[in-house]
């Protein structure tokens, strides 16, 4: 890992298991709505190595952290090296009358490259 | 001081001249050069009045209250040096006001551009109807030309 990282976006999205309590799949689904949103284009336009000179970092928020498969979610990042923390966080909507628990995911997505020679002033 | 384009590839725009986009350079003799850093997209609706301003406004800010953008810190630019080009996806794209969408942004330097897209769908049993607005907003920097290609 470079010595300087520089954070050059953060990129944040929300997913929904309504039915089934799957925090897996509420976590998987707001990471896609975080990433699915923006293109990167500056590491090919600056000739960066999208694989290992982008850093990404995913905070996924449930309100039950210990359910979610923090594999399942990093496999969905198409590119750097990644790595995932799972938090208390998200929503839990409750409807007893039925059953069942709808699960709301937060994720936040930070994106880290050494920017230090792309720089104009120091 | 001439402008020279880099293997561009010319895109026409609906109302524009040609322009220059995605991997696309202008190169200054200042040796600096326009890049595109990062493409932003969202979606806004309208539910009832089929305003195509309001609900372009609102998919813009789904674009952009997205994400915390710092490319410009990161190269130690201003945030107002952002280049930004909006191109709005909207039904009677004609009446969407432009300065509105542009007002929308905090910062950057802004162009708005407008074409028939997004989706109008009718409401039962009234007289209006539902729009569907998509907003794309590449965001551009000056980056010191010296370096392109240089780190692999």
């Amino acid at each position: 890992m470079s010595a300087h990282l520089d954070r050059v976006i953060l990129e944040m999205g929300s997913g929904v298991s309504l039915r089934s309590g799957n925090y897996t799949r509420a976590a998987c689904r707001a990471v896609e709505d975080a990433i699915y949103h923006s293109s990167l284009s500056f590491p090919r336009e600056l000739g960066l190595n999208i694989e290992e000179d982008l850093v990404v970092q995913v905070t996924i928020g449930v309100q039950e952290p210990s359910e979610v498969d923090a594999d399942a979610v990093a496999a969905i990042l198409p590119h750097g090296t990644v790595s995932v923390n799972v938090v208390n966080g998200g929503l839990n909507v409750p409807y007893p009358e039925q059953g069942y628990t709808t699960v709301i995911a937060s994720a936040g997505i930070e994106a880290f490259a050494d920017m230090s020679r792309f720089r104009t002033q120091s | 001081m001439g402008l020279r384009i880099d293997q561009g590839r010319l895109l026409r725009w609906p109302h524009e001249d040609h322009r220059v986009l995605g991997t696309d350079q202008i190169v200054e003799d200042s040796g600096m050069a326009l890049k595109r850093m990062v493409l932003e997209m969202g979606q806004g609706t309208d539910i009832r009045g089929a305003d195509s301003t309001k609900a372009a406004e609102r998919a813009v800010r789904d674009a952009l209250w997205r994400n915390n953008l710092q490319i410009a810190d990161a190269l130690g630019q201003p945030r107002e040096k952002m280049d930004i080009l909006v191109r709005i996806g909207a039904p009677r794209a004609d009446t969407v006001d432009k300065g509105a969408v542009a007002a929308v942004f905090p910062y950057g330097k802004i162009e708005v551009i407008c074409e028939e897209g997004g989706l109008e769908i009718a409401n039962p049993n009234r007289e209006d109807s539902t729009l569907l607005v998509h907003a794309a907003v590449v965001v551009r920097m000056d980056v010191p030309d010296a370096l392109k290609g240089e780190a692999t």
